[in-house]
């Protein structure tokens, strides 16, 4: 019969008496209805070589009804219960998501040209250019089965030099990495057959003048070819119910779609209380919508720029400037000067400048925290919000000032030996910084003009990180049993370092980790950390100014530079923590923080003896 | 009073249906008693419950002496039965089947068994069977 040939047609070991009973006690009663003297009774004619037969066929029918349906369904498919996969691949090619559709590998790229000759280049008003169709080949040339990259830069990538005064944001620019190279980081993305890891060197198809070098600058994401109908219909799901960066789910569906380097991803809309943007204008209305989209990828990479930063000799003397990182910073790693010279100081490890003696000795005078840097957040486009409205974005900007530390009345001080250039005052510094690459590639294309969803005000911006002091964890063993320590950590590590918005951080996290190294149950977590809405140490409350001389910092901190909090978590508050100022205009909340562990602070422990 | 196709039990493989004649009443019901007897337990899909292991015990020679005959259609004649009491139908239950008894006392040539069916209404009718 042609009807079981089709694929939803059961066989009759898949129909149940359960889903045949009914359908023939519907047939009976119509029977008995029509004629009530004909015998239906099992055994008889009617029932046995009539009704039951029949009710066998309307029952399967049934059945194939259903599974059909069920085809029809995208959330079945996405789910992986598809019956006729032929059936599905038509549904999805009819809403145009086909098997071509594949979501690219992607990761960042470090490039690094000299730093003269870009300079010469810039004096002599050309610019330097990476060409969008460069291709860059990592890993040796595979032929077809090569790992090849193009800039994801519609147009071209123009890396612009900064000086050390105010700049309006280029997203590309230049680092000067204080070896005579100048470095910018370029996402791209294309087809990868084999790892890239971080650090991998590309050759790349044409001459770029001045480029030295182009270097991985994290682990590439592998992106995700849609080869089954599951992952079709997954995509299809996200793509035709919700792509569209003008609402919550529609823009983490977007940038889940188109960045395979994101691990996680939470926009946050007007009504929750991590939006801070959400305000009325001097006339009383709303600006229009706002969105505010957190990301993250899976790692961080280190950054270091050089800057130059002018003396202000009024009073003490302030060297102060802006700080252009040209990404967006998790942490302000250190700031480093890099000519000085003092009594009753000296150079640590790393060539800081450190006190000798005293209760500081040892502090690293001139890292943020040290007392002679400060680092001010403040907005690029105040159209677009202030500096707390807009954090962790690529609309931040960061203000170095260092105190002028020669002059502390005679006790030991490290002495800047200033740069003269014109009759000016100089000094040089290096800061390091850790940031995440993500940030700025999902800004660079949700802020173009084919992304930019019109009506909302969209701001990407990085997760703020709670960072662990202690990390604390009790495990029990069982007699006999040992525990593999090791793997647990990894475990622990990845899992809490992968956790962000919508997952929170729960014990069965880790207690699923140490059980499956052997343990026999987490007996309890003591953790501490800090989270703050900036990378910098203060803020420019709206309003203010930024401090060109000594005294108009010295005066303003507290009130126009207010200090960045760190507000203090513990497992217990971590769940459910929340904070806002009304006067910076900044929100923390579980939909824009994301936990950052690191290997040095967790620590496990056994609890008691074996049990 | 429920009427149904006269089915011809012969003594062969297979069973005949007699479109000119038809069967009521308590012959109906015992008709269909003696075709869920020769059924094979779980062989029906809509109704797993529905027949007897007698076939296959006197297929595979369960039945070797006259105890054992005694034990098998006991068995057999309790499951039809309880059987046919559970799918009467509301409007016949005057000859819906009251008791079934089948009594291979008298087994001979071409004979089984006797089969005596009794109807709620009091009918009753006696019929050999073989298998």
């Amino acid at each position: 019969m042609a009807l079981t040939t089709t694929p939803y047609f059961p066989t009759e070991a898949d129909v149940t008496p359960e889903q045949v009973q009914p359908t023939r006690d519907r047939l009976e009663l119509r029977v008995r209805a029509a004629l009530p003297t004909v015998d239906t009774r099992p055994g008889s004619v009617m029932g046995d070589l009539v009704l039951s037969p029949l009710a066998l066929l309307a029952a399967s029918m049934d059945i194939a009804s259903e599974r059909f349906a069920s085809d029809l369904d995208l959330a079945n498919v996405a789910d992986g219960n598809v019956v006729n996969c032929d059936m599905a691949v038509i549904l999805l090619n009819n809403l145009a998501v086909t098997a071509r559709d594949t979501l690219k590998a992607a990761g960042t790229v470090t490039f690094s040209f000299v730093k003269t000759y870009v300079d010469a280049e810039i004096l002599a008003g050309r610019q330097i250019v990476i060409d969008a169709n460069t291709r860059l080949l990592f890993g040796g040339d595979q032929g077809d089965q090569s790992n090849i990259f193009t800039p994801r830069a519609p147009g071209g990538i123009h890396p612009v030099v900064v000086a050390s005064t105010a700049y309006t944001g280029n997203p590309y620019v230049f680092r000067d990495n204080g070896e005579g190279a100048y470095e910018v980081d370029v996402p791209v993305w294309g087809s990868m057959f084999s790892d890239v890891e971080a650090g991998a060197a590309a050759e790349l198809d044409q001459v770029i003048p001045g480029l030295t070098s182009a270097i991985a600058l994290n682990t590439f994401a592998k992106g995700s070819p849609p080869q089954d109908v599951k992952a079709l219909a997954q995509r299809a799901r996200r793509t035709v119910y919700a792509a569209s960066p003008t609402t919550r789910s529609g823009a983490a569906s977007f940038v889940f779609n188109n960045f395979a380097e994101v691990t996680g991803c939470s926009p946050v809309v007007q009504g929750d209380p991590e939006m801070m943007r959400d305000t009325l204008n001097l006339l009383g209305f709303s600006d229009g919508r706002a969105l505010d989209v957190y990301v993250g990828g899976a790692s961080t990479a280190q950054g270091k720029v050089v800057v130059t930063l002018p003396l202000d000799e009024t009073g003490a003397g302030l060297y102060r400037g802006a700080l252009p990182l040209g990404n967006v910073p998790v942490a302000i790693d250190y700031v480093r000067p890099l000519n000085w010279t003092g009594t009753g100081v000296s150079a640590d490890g790393d060539g800081d400048p450190v006190y000798d003696t005293g209760p500081t000795a040892g502090q690293k005078i001139f890292t943020p925290g040290g007392g002679q840097s400060f680092t001010i957040s403040s907005s690029t486009n105040a159209s677009v919000g202030y500096a707390g409205q807009v954090s962790r974005s690529g609309y931040e900007q960061f203000y170095l000032c260092v105190k002028n530390p020669n002059d502390l009345g005679g006790v030991p001080a490290p002495i800047l030996i200033p740069t003269i250039v014109d009759g000016v005052k100089y000094g040089v510094f290096e800061v390091g910084f850790t940031y995440d690459p993500v940030v700025q590639a999902v800004q660079r294309v949700m802020d173009t003009s084919a992304f930019r969803p019109a009506g909302v005000r969209t701001v990407v911006r990085g997760f703020n990180p709670v960072t662990f002091t202690k990390f604390d964890v009790y495990y029990t063993r069982a007699y006999g049993k040992n525990v593999n320590v090791g793997q647990a950590r990894g475990e622990i590590m990845k899992s809490i370092n992968a956790t962000s918005y919508p997952d929170t951080f729960t014990f069965s996290q880790i207690n699923d980790s140490l059980l499956f190294a052997g343990a026999r149950a987490c007996a309890g977590v003591d953790a501490l950390g800090w989270v703050a809405a900036s990378a910098a140490s203060h803020w420019l409350v709206e309003g203010g100014t930024l401090p060109l001389t000594d005294a108009d910092l010295t005066a303003g901190l507290g009130l126009a530079y207010a200090a960045v909090e760190r507000l203090w978590l513990t497992q217990e508050t971590l769940a459910t923590f929340t904070w806002q100022s009304a006067l910076i205009e900044s929100a923390i909340g579980p939909r824009n923080f994301a936990l950052s562990l690191s290997e040095t602070v967790l620590n496990l422990k056994q609890y008691g003896g074996t049990l | 009073m429920k009427e149904g196709v006269k089915v011809l039990f012969n003594g062969q493989p297979y069973a005949l249906l007699d479109f000119d004649k038809k069967v009521h009443s308590l012959e109906a019901t015992s008709q269909n008693a003696l075709v869920c007897l020769g059924t094979g337990v779980t062989t029906d899909k809509v109704f797993p419950d529905k027949g007897t292991t007698l076939a296959r015990a006197i297929a595979q020679g369960g039945v070797y002496d006259s105890s054992s005959a005694v034990h098998i259609c006991n068995f057999a004649s309790s499951d039809v039965l309880f059987f046919c009491a559970r799918n009467e139908l509301s409007e016949n239950l005057e000859h819906g089947l009251a008791q079934f008894i089948l009594d291979p006392g008298s087994r001979s040539e071409g004979v089984f068994a006797l089969a005596s069916f009794t109807a709620n209404n009091g009918d009753r009718k006696v019929a050999p069977t073989n298998f």
